[in-house]
């Protein structure tokens, strides 16, 4: 909790330490009550035993503390700032035949999910699921996937999560192969309006045997052309107009089109 | 001020069941009457009734009728028959109204006790067959002249409660006017206001044959003070103000009862009859009867 105005806060504060001192400090008057045989009493200075403390005294003592302490509270214009996540992922994971090993795809997922998370399989169609755990629990189909589906899921389970993070990261876990995308694809991307990046998974030697490493590395420039300012890929080869960057990814090790084994790295394209 | 209805539902209430407390109760006259006219009374008059007393020697001037002939022929003297008779006593009822009389604040105040009594001892003179009258010694001051009429004490209810206590109006100016065409007088009164004057004319009351009866009122309050520090005021005169605190309280009560005591004594020797009544202490229909049949005073007050 903040205030805007903490000023007042002070000065009820003050103000309740002086309500509490003039609380000891007053003199009381005793009352005045009308009394028929008043001329009885003896006319001589009387001297009362001061009163002690009583529970009343002290009830009200607090009732009156309270109330300045609220109404300066109430001046000092507390905002209650929401609870929220800094970054959300959407997570679009690729289980179609193009992936050579669901289980790399199950394993980049477990390691980049975080709770409030959203993860999405895709092959031709996408399915929403809760844990990276039922990445792959399901039979998977034998032909290439769709990347435009998997960002059209992704951009669903976006959504669902925006609210509840000050920006949502797109994270495509897919081979990213050119039997996966269409001519739609760049256009669904180019609708993300946040930070995204790619981790490339191996992709499977039936689906990508028709395409050479050099095609491959165009459908991979190709998808991130679309993507903002601020997308990333992560991958084993970079382009030469790209900025390296060090990140922690959560998997060590991954393998390019084809086959090959390197240590991942992040490219930012600024 | 006109008054609510439910309050007086209330009085009705509260007076009804008082006057069936106080029905069949008379009010026997402590001093024979002087009034000629027949009632229950001891009358000073003698007359020709059948009550037979005593035979007096014939006077000139005699009635030659009340002769008794047969006496003579015996005797050979003139003897007049003297019968007792009885007479009314018209009753006058003095209330004193004056601020002091509105303490405590409520139902329990000696204002209220005051009133009942007043409407009591009417029913009770008037059951009697005697003229009652009303005195508020207020202010203003109101009077219903003594009347024997069937709605006297109906009259004597609405007045005493279409009225409040309030100023300091003194007792004598109402005694004085009470006096003049009454035999008996009770002064209801807390006898904080003009006492000296009102003994002074008391005394001259009875030393002419008036049967005068005073009720002191009190308030338990007055008796047992709340023992907190106040300070205290007397309603009818505000210079009196006095701090009212432990140290002083043995003192006050002290002093309350010596003047109470010497004010039972100054009203005893001045031939009246005087009761104390504390107001809540017993049922008012309890003092009336102490009035009445001419009982002491209870210990409580001294």
């Amino acid at each position: 909790m903040n205030f805007l105005a903490p000023g007042f806060l002070v000065a009820a504060s003050a103000a309740a330490l002086g309500v509490v001192a003039l609380h000891f400090i007053v003199t009381r008057r005793p009352r005045s009550v009308v009394f028929p045989t008043a001329r009885f009493v003896p006319d001589v200075p009387v001297t009362a035993r001061a009163r002690s403390l009583q529970l009343a005294d002290l009830v009200l003592l607090a009732v009156r503390v309270l109330i300045i302490l609220f109404a300066g509270a109430a001046l000092a214009r507390p905002i209650f700032p929401p609870q929220r996540e800094r970054i959300a992922r959407v997570i679009a994971a690729d289980v179609s035949g193009s992936v050579a090993d669901v289980g790399e795809t199950r394993d980049s997922v477990r390691a980049l999910f975080r709770p409030g998370d959203a993860i999405v399989l895709f092959d031709t169609a996408t399915r929403p699921v809760t844990t990276p755990d039922s990445v792959g629990a399901r039979s998977r189909t034998a032909t290439a996937g769709s990347l435009s589906a998997g960002l059209v899921g992704a951009l669903r389970a976006g959504s669902r999560v925006r609210d509840g993070a000050d920006s949502v990261e797109l994270v495509v876990v897919s081979p990213a192969t050119i039997a996966e995308q269409d001519r739609a694809t760049t256009e669904i991307r180019a609708q993300w309006p946040g930070r995204g990046r790619l981790v490339r998974v191996s992709a499977a030697a039936a689906t990508d045997s028709t395409i050479s490493r050099a095609d491959s590395h165009t459908a991979q420039l190709d998808f991130l052309s679309a993507a903002r300012p601020r997308f990333a890929v992560l991958r084993n080869r970079i382009d030469t107009s790209a900025r390296w960057s060090p990140m922690a990814t959560s998997s060590s090790r991954h393998l390019n089109a084809a086959g090959a084994s390197s240590r991942t790295r992040c490219l930012t394209h600024e | 001020m006109r008054r609510a209805p439910h309050d007086e539902d209330r009085d009705r209430l509260l007076y009804g069941a008082l006057l069936d407390a106080v029905r069949g109760l008379r009010w026997r006259a402590r001093r024979v009457s002087r009034i000629a006219v027949p009632g229950i009374h001891p009358s000073r008059v003698r007359g020709s009734s059948a009550e037979f007393t005593e035979y007096r020697p014939y006077r000139q001037g005699d009635d030659l009728r009340r002769i008794d002939w047969k006496l003579f022929a015996r005797s050979d003297r003139a003897h007049v028959r003297i019968s007792e008779e009885r007479a009314v006593t018209p009753t006058y009822l003095v209330l004193d109204a004056s601020a002091s009389m509105a303490f405590p604040d409520g139902d329990g105040s000696k204002w209220s006790l005051a009133r009942q009594l007043a409407v009591a001892l009417s029913s009770v003179a008037h059951s009697g067959g005697d003229p009652v009258g009303l005195m508020v010694a207020g202010n203003p001051r109101a009077t219903i002249p003594p009347r024997t009429r069937r709605g006297i004490v109906a009259e004597v209810i609405e007045k005493v409660t279409a009225l409040p206590a309030t100023g300091s109006s003194p007792l004598t100016p109402a005694l004085t006017v009470a006096a003049r065409s009454a035999s008996r007088i009770a002064i209801i009164s807390d006898f904080l206001g003009d006492l000296d004057d009102t003994l002074r004319v008391v005394r001259e009351l009875v030393v002419s044959g008036r049967d005068v009866h005073a009720l002191h009122i009190i308030a338990a309050e007055e008796l047992d003070p709340s023992r907190s520090v106040s300070l205290v005021t007397d309603p009818e005169s505000s210079d009196v103000r006095r701090y009212l605190a432990d140290s002083v309280r043995d003192g006050y009560v002290r002093a309350y009862r010596e003047w109470r005591e010497a004010t039972a004594a100054r009203w005893l020797a001045s031939g009246a009859a005087y009761r104390t009544v504390i107001a809540g202490e017993e049922p008012v229909s309890h003092s009336v009867r102490r009035v009445v049949r001419d009982e002491p005073t209870r210990s409580r007050a001294g």
